[in-house]
């Protein structure tokens, strides 16, 4: 029992440190690798996660622990609650940080919220949205527009 | 700090690729993945690999299309409309008395004249399923042999063996069977009353089995709980949506020729109408496929029932197979090669009265099926305006024919260029049938040589057909295995439906009557004992009888064995040179004498290289020659009935493809 009740330290880009509890650390299948080579005794640190980022990520692993018991319904609707709470450049550093923690249910979650977004948006308004910008020359953008031609005349 | 480095302008495009793919992952709508790919050349290239690992990963398998071998009626060929090499081998199981009935997840439903239906998996090492046989009562075999319109499976029998279900459209009134996997029987669904039949197509959608029938009536049941408790109560029907009360098929004063049921690649369920057009020529209805129209049916995700209906110019984006197989869709996405938002289809109409092996106009014809023999072809894609299909059987051919009026039909033969003397020599053995056989009193003395076409000279054992003269026909040259396909295809000519219960008749009686020649010609010489001899041969071998003879007609669509079906024609410079050859076999038919809509010639042809056209009214319509390989066809329509990891239709050029927005007029 001693062992679940272990803390894992993890230390932020911009020096934050965070006690966590092994349960929780472990929802990262990056820190659960470390555990299991025995080399999370010491701080982890995580140089593309900044405090604030961190913070939420324990936050949603806690949730997720937490509610290990509560039904699934139940974990959706909080999961929901969770990520609409997240402003897009939020949403971009927790998808980077749950890509590099290996997250995968947030991982998931975050890219499906990034897939709400999109669907049903024209080329353009994603790249408003996203601020990306368009680097294909008109002619290139005409080819590739004509070879897929049957999804640009999609009409309910 | 924090703030800082949060509210800093984010670059989306620095995400790493997997957390890309992951996007495209979770947008499961193909068109938004497609207008994402255009954002930027990032995007763009993540979206390819995420295409890249789809396809690789893909249950979703692109259907194949089934051509039978030349070579051989148990090796098929696959026509992948995918890949570049096009066309591969396949082993079949015998297809002689079989029908393709079906084709679901890589399996391939077949029937037999009994009512079996079998599924075997050209596709993997795995044993065929029998199903149980369909009733006799509920299936009339006599009168509909081997009609099971369709067969759609639930479930793959490899992934799930125990729970599988199968549902059937069955003869003669296109009802529902049900079938789960390990029960003893069929469930037959309104067995005993008339109140729900025609139906046209099945789907399984989310634990409903989804029926539509003519005047577009959708119906479904609860597919849970069909013969789990043994018993075989059959379920009961939903009614969804008829005609009766949107009235629309009659306001517009056309309905539907063929409906199906589909799933796209986003889940939505979509009813597809097929609309021909028919024309008369000469008395006789040819049919092609006119248009499409699709409708998107709306449905409530908790009890499964209708919410709406409504006309789309869109299956998803999806291309859509229709036809014989189970109606199934594949995304854009999947399949590059295709045309996107269009439909596949094969002509899979029949008429309602009487099954018929006929009609498949609509798939062979294509251009792009370069490897059919040219010849087939124009066969198939001549006009003559009758439902036409032709069949090879080794070097046999089956002309089918319907028509009206009065016709002059017949066979016209040629040996081309005998590569030896001894090929100048000619059997014909025409086998005929009618499909609606009580009017065919008349019709006996079917077939006789025409003088006028006819280079060479005559044996014939009829009684109708006077022997011309054989002068010095040595017909000890000729060895008896050059006539022992005669036995085979007998055996394999067996579609008498009411000889089940009888035993076929001895069908050696070609090669007996060959055998016996010989015998004469190794005795005696000179051509008028030859005739008299042969007359008297004709009496005593009873020709004819490799068919089981029907002489009062009573029995409902039997066979009539074409008396006088067998002759012999020889060339006047038979063992001289390498002249032509040229008979002619006409048969006159008057439409309003016999009533008969539909007949079959089956022509057996000794020669190893020979022209076989069909005439009409003195005319060639079709011609087909054989090459040195036997040609070889498995029986019925097999032919274009179609499987693969699902069946495709390749469609004709002209009509085809029809895309959708373009196809509605």
């Amino acid at each position: 029992m001693a062992s679940t009740l272990k803390k894992i330290i993890l230390k932020s880009c911009d020096g934050k440190i965070l006690e966590v509890e092994e349960a929780v650390a472990v929802q990262s299948q990056m820190i659960k690798n470390m555990i299991e080579d025995d080399c999370a005794n010491e701080e982890i640190p995580l140089p593309d996660i900044t405090g604030e980022i961190l913070s939420m990520i324990i936050e949603y692993c806690k949730m997720h622990v937490d509610g290990e018991n509560n039904s699934n319904n139940e974990l959706i609707a909080r999961d929901a609650d969770f990520i609409t709470r997240v402003d897009l450049n939020t949403l971009y550093y927790l998808i980077v940080a749950a890509n590099f923690l290996n997250v995968k249910s947030l991982l998931d979650l975050t890219c499906q919220r990034v897939a709400d977004i999109i669907k049903g948006k024209s080329p353009e308004e994603i790249r408003l949205t996203f601020n990306i910008k368009n680097d294909f020359t008109p002619e290139e953008e005409e080819e590739i527009r004509k070879k897929n031609a049957w999804a640009f005349d999609y009409k309910d | 700090m924090i703030s800082d480095i949060t509210n800093s302008e984010v670059d989306w495009e620095c995400l790493p690729d997997l957390c890309l793919l992951k996007i495209f992952e979770k947008i499961d709508v193909p068109i938004s993945q497609v207008q994402l790919s255009t954002v930027s050349k990032r995007w763009y290239s993540s979206f390819n690999t995420f295409l890249d690992h789809r396809r690789r990963s893909s249950t979703n398998m692109i259907p194949l299309l089934l051509i039978p071998s030349k070579k051989s009626s148990t090796k098929g060929k696959l026509y992948s409309l995918q890949s570049k090499s096009k066309v591969s081998e396949i082993e079949l199981p015998e297809l002689h008395t079989f029908r393709f009935c079906g084709s679901c997840y890589g399996w391939l439903a077949t029937v037999d004249q009994s009512g079996i239906i079998t599924l075997s998996n050209p596709f993997k090492e795995v044993c065929s399923i029998s199903l149980p046989q369909i009733d006799t009562e509920v299936f009339d075999i006599a009168n509909y042999p081997f009609t099971v319109p369709k067969v759609v499976l639930s479930e793959d029998p490899l992934l799930y063996p125990d729970s599988y279900v199968v549902t059937i459209i069955y003869a003669p009134f296109h009802k529902l069977a049900v079938y789960r996997s390990g029960q003893q029987d069929w469930i037959y669904i309104d067995r005993d009353e008339l109140n729900e039949w025609s139906f046209k197509d099945i789907i399984f959608h989310k634990n409903f089995v989804y029926a539509i029938k003519h005047m577009n009536i959708l119906l479904s049941f609860d597919v849970n709980g069909i013969g789990y408790d043994g018993t075989s109560k059959s379920p009961k029907w939903n009614k969804l949506l008829g005609d009766e009360q949107d009235n629309f098929v009659y306001v517009r004063k056309e309905s539907s020729d063929q409906i199906y049921l589909v799933k796209s690649s986003m889940g939505n369920l979509y009813s597809i109408h097929k609309y021909l057009d028919f024309e008369r020529k000469v008395g006789i209805e040819a049919h092609s496929t006119k248009r499409f129209r699709v409708f998107k049916l709306i449905l409530d995700e908790g009890n499964g029932n209708l919410l709406g209906k409504k006309e789309v110019q869109h299956i998803d984006g999806d291309i859509v197979f229709v036809g014989d197989n189970k109606t199934s869709a594949v995304s854009a996405l999947d399949f590059p090669e295709g045309q996107p938002n269009s439909i596949y289809f094969t002509d899979d109409y029949f008429y309602w009265d009487a099954y018929q092996p006929s009609g498949p106009r609509d798939i062979v014809t294509s251009e792009e099926i370069d490897y059919l023999d040219k010849s087939l072809r124009s066969l198939l894609n001549n006009g003559i305006g009758i439902s036409f299909g032709v069949y090879f059987i080794g070097f046999s051919l089956l002309f089918e024919f319907a028509f009206g009026e009065t016709e002059d039909v017949g066979i016209c033969a040629e040996i081309v260029k005998p590569e030896s003397l001894r090929q100048n020599l000619l059997i014909l053995k025409v086998l005929w049938r009618c499909l609606i056989p009580q009017e065919l009193m008349q019709l006996q003395n079917l077939f006789s040589l025409r003088p006028d076409r006819l280079s060479g000279d005559v044996m014939s054992l009829s009684n109708y057909i006077s022997l011309t003269i054989f002068d010095s026909l040595p017909l000890h040259v000729l060895q008896e295995d050059e006539f022992t396909y005669y036995d085979r295809l007998d055996y394999e000519w067996s579609p008498e439906p009411s000889s089940l219960s009888k035993p076929q008749p001895k069908l050696t009686s070609a090669t007996g009557v060959v055998r016996k020649f010989q015998g004469f010609a190794t005795q005696k010489k000179g051509c008028m004992e030859y005739q008299e001899v042969a007359r008297e041969g004709s009496r005593v071998f009873s020709y004819g009888t490799s068919l089981q003879k029907d002489p009062t007609c009573t029995s409902p669509c039997s066979w009539l064995a074409g008396d006088p079906s067998l002759f012999l024609i020889c060339g006047k410079t038979y063992l001289k040179d390498h002249g032509k050859l040229e008979s002619w076999l006409v048969a006159r038919f008057d439409y309003y004498q016999t009533g008969y809509r539909l007949l079959f010639f089956y022509v057996d042809l000794s020669a190893p290289r020979f022209e076989a056209c069909c005439t009409r009214n003195g005319n060639k319509v079709a011609k087909m020659r054989s090459s040195k390989r036997c040609i070889s066809m498995p029986f019925y329509r097999d032919y274009e009935q179609c499987i693969g990891k699902y069946p495709l239709y390749i469609p004709d050029k002209g009509t085809g493809v029809l895309q959708i927005s373009e196809g509605i007029i």
